[in-house]
């Protein structure tokens, strides 16, 4: 069963917990060379967007990392097979092992989700794949202060969704995330 | 795998080796960290890790619970401790063992080797017995020569593991100057609504409505937006008071954008509407309030066109905000620590605000139905029994009478003044910004000219630079206690790793410190299990068994207890006119004033600064001055910012990021420019604490009369290319 995630932007605050949380979990440094506020890689991201004008603007975050897609580009552009979609949960993972650092997955994903740090190799979102195979949710949703976002088989997501009139993001590589509000 | 997991502090060590014994000068190579205090663990597989609670300490509010996974001694990374009835973790918990391990981190205990005022301090490593005994000697030496209240005890931002064992440090040594930052927070809001009488219910599961008066927790309050969007979800109206388009603004049914300064004008013109069109209770207010006619007659003239002129806010909204507010009973009513009181008639328009529950009848008279008193355990500051003696020596006394009688600390906001006038003569500050307050020069100067202070601290601040002594403190993960309490949950955190260095609890040092000026037989002979002990007594438990609870112990509630109905006030009832305020020769009446360096009071002023000028709200990944040192959260907001409208950056050729340059009266700061619609036409924001763009050196000191806070949000200011 496709996993995937669910953001409710009626609901996220455009805190970035789920960012720092993230790279908590997952031991993703600050940019260790830089100064302070350079960025380092973020596997989650919170970008926010302000529309309309006042007195009737709209200001809305929204968090995003790999899409997980049903269909990764990233894949079928790899040159050294360092990526790869899990059999069961669909997750998408990568072998930095494996990697060349030749970014033609940066090109190929239509999100941009592709970074790469100090040593040159791609990273991404795991999904938490040690946090998940134990049952627990991935690092981003479980510390969400309004529980904006949400992770789950598609299906499950997808009743959560039905309430919200969320809808599903569309890509040609078909990525796996409910985007209510 | 190829690459390395990054463990906190670790990365840093090198890269800041240099610059750590740089900064410390002569005295570094004794201040690197030991071997043992910096060895890394060196997979990042959960394989070995272990879980161990404590409570965060990154801002000064929460008190969340947070789980954090320790490897051979050494913290990895952290999770929200989610059985724990407080929070989860924000974005700066989850960014804490940056903190922790941050090679800046002051370890041991220094004196100052060259005098103050010089360009930086030079300091030397000493032990604790060394500093103690001398900050024991240099105290008591105050307190012969002058008088022990010459002595200042303040307590900077940190709260319960500092702020009562300091109290009642002060109050022993024989001085009533104990006074904390809560001078510029949060005091001000429960003394307006102890003047009126009581504070409101915030949410409960009967809640029909609430009002969110300058609070936006989603950036201020994390752990607290669950609970409000869950409101939202089963029906609750919100209505939003927000100067700003803020982010908790997109849950509002109805948003309410007035001029910053104006509440009390918006919330005179709510209880009009309420009043004239009958939505009040009439039995509540003519059982329990007192001076409802003179109110109400006062009111008047808050018609909703006038409010409108006044405050921004549609007529229409305004009237529609009144009636969704009494209409859907019963309500609650969240406002904010400080933001409404930082104005210069801050005290009365929160008081003008905390009306409206009287009115609707939403605050709960004290007494009246029986009630489970909430858990609490015994207070360690013994102020009913030591303050009262010591009163009439309070550096307040004569400068904030109301605020002397309801609050058991001391107003420091003109602490340049008793400085001055030889009334404070040293001091013991711990985790203090001098930076908070507004001409912070004059601050700076004040505890620069004590004959002596001594300070503790997480780093070696610009504040820190002033001291004489400076003390190495433990933050919350590396030491016992303080004693948490959440709703029925006691807990007892438990230090999760080894301090750094000889960073030590605040607990820890100040009894020492007690025992080092010969009070040791008042502070439990220094013995922290004992006093912990004490403290729990009145629940039944013992330091040793609550040590036992990983999770800590819930402890059921006992029967509700009822007493005499009636509000703590002269009257016994809410004074929608003070008794209190009218004896002080202030208006009783919650009487709205404009803000004097206003568009309205000053127009010739505004001629030249025609922007208002905000300052002091929060982001959501630094608390005050903290955190710009902390890798992971300073990539969140580099820089120091200035909020302005689209439409007055253009109208000032100002792009987005470019250097803009605030000015007020007293001069201008250089900050980036971040174009939003977060900020209303004709209001800009400007955020506090960035050292290279120190906001309070631009901010007029201009204090509310009764509160004595500082009108931090409703001054003039221009803003320019730079």
């Amino acid at each position: 069963m496709q996993r995937g995630f669910y953001i409710d932007l009626t609901v996220c605050m455009g805190c970035y917990t789920c960012t720092a949380a993230c790279k908590n979990w997952n031991h993703i440094p600050p940019a260790a060379t830089a100064e302070p506020g350079t960025q380092g890689p973020r596997w989650r991201r919170v970008t926010t967007v302000e529309s309309g004008a006042w007195p009737d603007a709209r200001i809305v975050s929204v968090s995003l990392s790999c899409m997980h897609c049903g269909k990764p580009a990233c894949i079928q552009v790899c040159p050294a097979n360092a990526i790869r979609k899990r059999a069961g949960d669909g997750i998408v993972i990568v072998d930095r092992d494996r990697c060349i650092g030749c970014h033609a997955c940066a090109s190929a994903c239509p999100f941009g989700v592709p970074q790469y740090g100090e040593d040159g190799t791609m990273q991404k979102c795991n999904y938490c794949l040690d946090r998940v195979e134990k049952g627990q949710q991935p690092a981003c949703v479980e510390s969400c202060p309004p529980k904006a976002l949400r992770a789950g088989t598609m299906e499950e997501l997808s009743e959560l969704a039905a309430k919200k009139a969320a809808r599903r993001l569309v890509a040609a590589s078909d990525p796996s995330v409910w985007i209510a509000g | 795998m190829r690459h390395k997991p990054f463990i906190p502090g670790r990365r840093l060590d090198r890269r800041t080796f240099l610059k750590a014994s740089g900064v410390l000068g002569a005295a570094g190579a004794g201040l690197l960290p030991g071997a043992s205090t910096v060895r890394a663990a060196e997979t990042e597989i959960a394989a070995g890790e272990e879980i161990r609670r404590s409570i965060c300490d990154m801002c000064c509010i929460g008190r969340c619970g947070i789980e954090v996974l320790v490897k051979e001694g050494r913290a990895t990374r952290v999770q929200p401790f989610r059985d724990y009835p407080r929070g989860p973790i924000c974005v700066k918990g989850q960014s804490i063992l940056l903190q922790l391990y941050h090679p800046d981190r002051l370890q041991y205990p220094m004196k100052r080797t060259n005098p103050k005022g010089s360009a930086r301090a030079a300091w030397q490593r000493i032990s604790w017995d060394e500093a103690l005994d001398t900050i024991a000697e240099r105290l008591d030496g105050i307190r012969r020569k002058y008088g022990a209240e010459k002595v200042l005890f303040y307590a900077g931002d940190p709260k319960d593991a500092v702020r009562p064992n300091l109290q009642r440090l002060a109050l022993k040594f024989g001085s009533p100057n104990y006074g904390t930052e809560s001078s510029v927070c949060h005091r001000a809001t429960v003394l307006a609504t102890s003047l009126n009488g009581a504070g409101s219910a915030g949410l409960t599961p009967d809640t029909r409505a609430v009002i969110l008066w300058a609070q936006n927790p989603a950036w201020a309050m994390a752990c607290e937006m669950e609970r409000l969007v869950q409101a939202k979800e089963r029906g609750v109206k919100i209505i939003d008071v927000d100067p700003r388009l803020a982010p908790t603004t997109k849950l509002a049914d109805i948003h309410l954008q007035l001029r910053p300064g104006t509440d009390g004008a918006l919330a005179l013109g709510m209880a009009r509407v309420i009043i004239n069109e009958g939505l009040y209770d009439e039995d509540f207010v003519r059982d329990w309030t007192r001076g409802f006619e003179d109110f109400r007659d006062y009111v008047q003239q808050f018609t909703p066109e006038k409010v409108e002129t006044i405050t921004g806010v549609a007529a229409g909204k305004l009237v529609a905000a009144a009636r969704m507010y009494a209409s859907n009973l019963p309500t609650g009513w969240i406002t904010s620590a400080a933001s409404t009181v930082h104005h210069w008639n801050g005290c009365q328009n929160h008081r003008a605000i905390s009306a409206m529950t009287a009115l609707t009848g939403t605050v709960a008279v004290p007494g009246m139905e029986p009630s489970i008193p909430p858990l609490s355990f015994r207070d360690i500051t013994d102020w009913k029994t030591l303050l009262p003696p010591l009163r009439d020596k309070r550096a307040d006394l004569k400068d904030f009478p109301v605020w002397e009688q309801f609050v058991q600390e001391i107003q420091v906001n003109r602490l340049p003044e008793y400085v001055g006038e030889g009334t404070l003569r040293a001091g013991l500050f711990v985790g203090c910004n001098y930076r908070m307050w507004p001409q912070d020069h004059l601050y700076s100067k004040a505890i620069r000219d004590m004959e002596f202070a001594a300070g503790a601290d997480f780093w070696l601040t610009p504040t820190m630079e002033l001291m004489d002594i400076a003390l190495p403190a433990a933050t919350s993960l590396e030491r016992l206690g303080p004693i948490a309490i959440a709703e029925r949950t006691v807990f007892l955190p438990q230090p999760v790793v080894r301090p750094i260095g000889e960073a030590r609890g605040d607990m820890e040092w100040m009894w020492d410190l007690a025992k080092h000026m010969g009070m040791g037989a008042d502070f439990w002979n220094g013995d922290i299990l004992a006093t912990l002990d004490w403290q729990l007594e009145p629940l039944g438990i013992q330091a040793a068994d609550l040590m036992k609870e990983p999770k800590g112990m819930v402890i059921p509630p006992g029967k509700p207890q009822s007493g005499k109905p009636g509000f703590k006030t002269p009257s016994g009832k809410f004074e929608l006119k003070s008794a209190v305020l009218e004896k002080a020769g202030f208006d009783g009446l919650p009487v709205y004033r404009e803000p004097p360096e206003g568009p309205v009071a000053a127009p010739q002023m505004a001629g030249k600064y025609p922007l208002i000028f905000n300052t002091g709200s929060r982001e959501p990944m630094y608390t005050h001055s903290r955190h710009r040192n902390n890798p992971r959260l300073r990539e969140l907001q580099p820089d120091p910012k200035v909020d302005i409208h689209p439409i007055d950056a253009r109208a000032r050729g100002i792009q987005q990021g470019e250097d803009a340059v605030v000015e007020t009266s007293a001069g201008g700061i250089t900050v980036k420019a971040n174009i939003t619609h977060l900020a209303q036409p004709g209001v800009v924001h400007v955020y506090h604490g960035w050292p290279q763009a120190d906001v309070n050196t631009i901010t007029a000191r201009t204090l509310d009369p009764i509160s004595g806070f500082p009108a931090f949000k409703s001054q003039l200011c221009q803003v320019r290319k730079a």
